[in-house]
This record gives structure tokens, sequence and C-alpha cells, in this order.
């Protein structure tokens, strides 16, 4: 079995092609393997979050291929895409958007609930994620009532109840101090080693960077560089 | 759809001054749409009563021609057929045998056009309870002759007194003119001033000498029956044991009444659909500002996974919460007001009650609604709750993740 787990080829999308046209992505073409750590680096407006909408099948392209597992995601009808969605890709925002009214805990079920999981294997992996991210004993508690990097551990433990093949990251540590992004890259870097996990990070922030293994640079929509394919030590 | 109950009950919380504007609305709306509907309903019950109990009762007995052209020629005979009839058949409380002929009455300053009933007094007050209308005098009694009773609309306008004497004209059997003076006995007042002001009543037996017919020769025999319900089936047996009359229920000889039933039924429709198209405008309002307040977490919802069905069943469910929670005390508000204005009654008689008196209403109203109708109510105004969720739940089902998420 390949460890390819997204092959993007040729990628291109343009916004407002009738009116101004601005090629978000240009050409673009990469692959990522099982249990990478990797970083999408680059200028605001250089193409990270769209070739992460992309990626995560919540954008199409005008024209190219994401294989994701062999699946070529382009190809999908809205309602299939979402449910690949579900099922295949995790999602950590950078402005944590969980939904306010549902407790940590509930967030995380959230997702499973939309998998129809059974309640006993929802209320185990609920309270093993949030245990693996230190909120264990924020279980019952709202989103207003925890901090951003507390929020942010939620939204990873949510990202990864759906047992996801891989997680897209768009600027997870942008609102959060320095305390809190370390201890948010800590957890994620675990959750890579321990589990294996894909992660898949847009950022501006250093601190990211130094701990991606590989780093892939975009420019004008387009990848100037890449430290590329790497093996997936641990990190 | 678990989670979806419980996102949708919380979601209403969010705001909860928002959520009570639209509860607050539904409860008026329902309490207003039951309100009027009973109103209408209730003056539609009152004005069929007061035609059947005070002016031409259930069923009405005439010469197949009489009611083409109310000539006194087109008489019946009140015979042991007619009455035989009228007793062996099961439901039938009263009824009365009258003799009529349209006139004129005449008094020393003045004259009107009527029409005259002449009536057996005793069978006439089992029948429509005239005696009980009597405000002024005495009702027709057997000692004195020539006596009239006359509507108060019509003894003001003609400036009749008690003992004041008229003359009654009219055509007798054989087309000529015949009169006769009678003697104001007493004066009535009904519910309908414009029937009081068309109507006077004499003795059957003093009138019909004048009329040229025998004592026992009629133009009508109204019939009082114990229930609303059994018109149809009771002139279906009238009509089989009396095959050489006209036998006719209320429905056919005052269909004018069944058009202000109608009128009112129309209107009161109108008024709840105002009434749902406020309470519609309404939600769409507030359950659009709910959605575009929540475009980036019910995007994130969709990029999650969440299905669009799912995000408008969301939205769907959230507006059928808010109308469950107005609904109950709307319809209570609404049963609370129509109950106890049906026990003590909606007197209007200060602003509308002289206007409404002439077209045969009462002065005080009680408003009444059948229960099948308040669940009318509240399925519409589910429907309407409904429907109204479905554009902003199409816009929200219209979200594009990607460009909610980064908002």
């Amino acid at each position: 079995m390949s460890n390819i787990v997204i092959d993007a080829i040729n990628l291109n999308k343009t916004y407002n092609p009738d009116t101004i046209p601005v090629k978000a992505i240009d050409g673009v073409s990469l692959q990522m393997q099982r249990g990478e750590f990797a970083a999408l680096v680059g200028p605001s407006g250089s193409g990270k979050t769209t070739l992460l909408n992309l990626l995560g099948g919540l954008d199409k392209p005008d024209s190219g291929s994401i294989l994701i597992n062999g699946t070529d995601i382009t190809k999908l009808s809205e309602n299939r895409l979402v449910d690949y969605r579900l099922h295949n890709i995790g999602f950590i925002f950078q402005a944590y958007n969980l939904v306010p009214v549902l407790t940590a805990r509930e967030n995380v079920e959230f997702i499973m609930l939309l998998q129809n999981i059974g309640k006993a294997e929802r209320e185990q992996r609920v309270a093993n994620l949030l245990n693996q991210v230190g909120l264990g004993d924020k279980m019952n508690v709202r989103p207003s009532q925890l901090s951003g990097g507390q929020q942010q551990r939620v939204a990873v433990a949510r990202a990864l109840a759906s047992k996801p093949q891989f997680i897209l990251a768009d600027e997870p540590t942008a609102n959060l101090d320095s305390h809190s992004a370390s201890n948010l890259l800590d957890i994620m870097a675990m959750l890579n080693k321990e589990e294996n996990m894909t992660f898949i990070f847009s950022t501006h922030d250093q601190r990211v960077i130094e701990r991606a293994r590989r780093v892939i640079t975009l420019v004008d929509g387009k990848v100037t560089s890449d430290t590329g394919l790497v093996k997936t030590q641990p990190a | 759809m678990k989670v979806i109950i419980k996102i949708a009950w919380r979601n209403i919380w969010r705001n909860p001054v928002r959520s009570l504007v639209i509860i607050v609305s539904i409860v008026l709306g329902l309490w207003a749409g039951t309100f009027v509907s009973a109103l209408y309903y209730g003056m539609g019950e009152d004005r069929v009563t007061i035609a059947i109990e005070n002016e031409i009762s259930h069923i009405q007995i005439h010469h197949p021609e009489y009611r083409k052209e109310h000539k006194v020629k087109y008489f019946i005979s009140y015979n042991d057929t007619i009455q035989q009839a009228l007793k062996t058949t099961p439901n039938i409380k009263a009824w009365s045998a009258r003799s009529m002929a349209l006139g004129m009455i005449t008094s020393t300053t003045n004259s009107n056009g009527i029409q005259v009933n002449g009536v057996d007094p005793a069978n006439e007050d089992s029948t429509t309870h005239l005696g009980a209308k009597i405000i002024e005098g005495q009702y027709l009694g057997s000692g004195k002759a020539n006596q009239i009773i006359v509507g108060q609309k019509l003894a003001e306008k003609m400036k009749l007194k008690l003992k004041s004497k008229v003359v009654l004209t009219f055509i007798d059997k054989d087309e000529n003119m015949a009169a006769g003076a009678f003697k104001v006995a007493g004066i009535f007042k009904s519910d309908n001033s414009s029937w009081d002001d068309a109507n006077v009543f004499v003795k059957r037996a003093e009138l019909n000498p004048l009329m040229g017919l025998d004592s026992s020769d009629v133009h009508e025999v109204a019939v009082l029956l114990t229930t609303n319900r059994l018109v149809d089936t009771t002139e279906a047996l009238l009509k089989k044991q009396l095959p050489q009359y006209r036998v006719e229920s209320w429905m056919e000889i005052a269909p004018d009444i069944n058009t202000i039933i109608s009128v009112m039924s129309s209107a009161s429709v109108i008024f709840v659909v105002i009434i749902l198209m406020a309470l519609s405008f309404g939600i769409i309002n507030i359950m659009l500002m709910a959605v575009l307040e929540r475009t980036r977490e019910l995007g994130m919802m969709i990029a999650l996974g969440m299905t669009r069905f799912r995000v408008f069943v969301l939205v769907v469910t959230e507006t059928f919460f808010l109308v469950m929670l107005g609904c109950p005390v709307g319809m209570l508000a609404g049963f609370g007001t129509i109950r106890y204005l049906y026990i003590h009654g909606f007197d209007y008689s200060a602003s509308a009650g002289q206007s409404m008196a002439k077209l045969g209403f009462k002065s005080v109203l009680h408003p009444d609604l059948p229960l099948g109708q308040y669940e009318q109510i509240i399925v519409l105004v589910i429907i309407t709750a409904l429907l109204s969720a479905i554009f902003p739940a199409v816009k929200a089902v219209r979200l594009n993740p990607a460009q909610t998420i980064k908002s």
C-alpha cells in the first residue's frame, strides 16, 4: 500500500475570473506522506489558505486533481465531498471555531455524532482525546469559559475525533500567546509521533516553522521551495 | 438528529431577548387570531340564533307559490294533515301558523310599509318568544279585540304610544283593498331593529276575515326544532309527509344570513392571514438575523462534515422550538379571553351597537370557537413558522464554508 496520503497535481485556482482575476494557486503539485508534520509558509496572499481549502475539499480548483488515498476529491459531488471530509479530514481553524453552545466534551463528540458512532465508543474516545490534550478536567465547560489555548486544544481533539487521514490546520497558533502556542505544538507533535497522524499547517509563526519537518513555501500561488518529502521520523 | 435538537434548543437561548421577541409575537399572533376568529364565529352564531329563535324558525311551510309573490291568495289550509305531520315528526319543539300580508300601517300623523302577521298568540310566543320581547304594554291577549303590537323602532318612527290607533291597509284574497283599525297594545324590541321596524302582529282570528280568509287559512307555518343540528333530517321528513306544500329550511328562506356568515368567515380568514403574514415576516427577520450572525459557525459545521440538509433542519428546528414555546401560551391566552367573554359577554353597544342591531346582531357578543378551529389555527401557525424558516435555512445552506470560516 502506498504511503502517499495526498497527491495534488497541477492545481490552479483563480478568484474573480470575470472581474479582477486573482490567481491564488498557480500550477501547484505536491505529495504528502502519512505521518508528515509539514508547514505551508509564505507571505499574506501567497495562497496558503486557498491551498489548504483545496486539499480539505472546502473549495474546488479550476483545474488539476487532488487524490486522497487514490480518490480524486475534485470529482466528488457536494454531498459525497461533505461525507468524505467527515470521515477523512480533520480541521483546525485559526479562530478555534468551536460550537459555543456545546461543552468541550460535546464539541469533540459532535463530529462522532455526525458519523453515527455508538454512545459507548464516543464517550471513551472523547475522554481519551480530551485527556490527551490535557483538558480531562474541562470536559463539561463551554468554550466561552476556556482560554484561547484551551479552545484550540479542544479543536485539536475534535479534529482527531473522526480518526481522519490527515489534519489541516490554518494558522492554528495565530491567536495564541507563546506559552499556549508552544503547548499546542507539543500536543500536535506528540499526536504525530504517537498516532502517526499527518499534520499540514499554514503558518507565519516561526515557532511552528521550526518544529515542522517539512516546509513548503508559497509565493504568488506557486511553490517556490519545498524541503521535500522527508522520511516520517517521529519529531 | 439528537445533536441537532440539542444545538437548536441551546441556540434559541443564546440571545434570550431576541427569542422572547419572537415568542411574544407568536403568542400575540395566536391570541389575536383565535380571538378574532371567535368574535366572528360568535357573531355569526348569534345572528343565526336570533334569526331562528326570533324571526324565521328552523323550517317554514308555505303554499308553493307564496314565496315567489307573497300574495294573500296563496294561502294554505292549516288542517289536520299539517298538524298531524308536525305532531308526529320528532324533534319539533313548537310551531306557529301565521296569516300574512304586505301592507301599510297608518297613524294620525304617519304611515309606513310593513308586514302584517296574524298569529295565534300562544303558539307564536312559544315559537318566537314574542311575549318576552314586550318592553311596554302587553302581549296580544284574548280579552280585547283588535289589538296590535308593534316594534319599538316603528313606534318611535310613527310616534305611536300604547292605545294609539292605527289602520292597516293591504290587498285581500280577491286582490281588493282591505283595511282594519287596531289599537296598540304593546311595543316589542328584538335584537334586530330592522325586523322590528318591518313587522307588526295581530291575532290571526281578527286578520283573516279582513283578508277574506277562513279562520284555518294561513300563509306560513314556522317550525322550531329542539336543535339546529336536525334541520336537514326534519326538513326531509316533513317534505315527505307534506309533498303538496313548500317545506324549506332557514338556509333556503334566508340565504342572506348564510351570506353574512360566509362573509364573516371570509373576513376572519383574511384577518388570520394578515396576522400569519406579519408573524411570518417577523420570523423570517429574526431567523435570518440568527443565521447571518452565525455564518462562521454554520460554515464550520459544513466544513467538518455536517450535510447541508442537516444545517437546514437545524435552522428549521430552532424555529419550531420557538413556535412550540409560543403556541401553548398563545392558545391559552386566546382560550382564556374567549371563555371569559363567552360567559360575561363583550358589550360593544357604545361603539357600534345600533348599526349592528340594524343588521340583526346583538350588542353584547359572545365570542366562541369550536375546538376544531383552535386546532386549525395551531396547525396554520406551525406551518407558517416552518415555511418562514425556509428562507433563512436556505441562506444557511448556501453558505460557502471556505469563505465564512475566514470571515
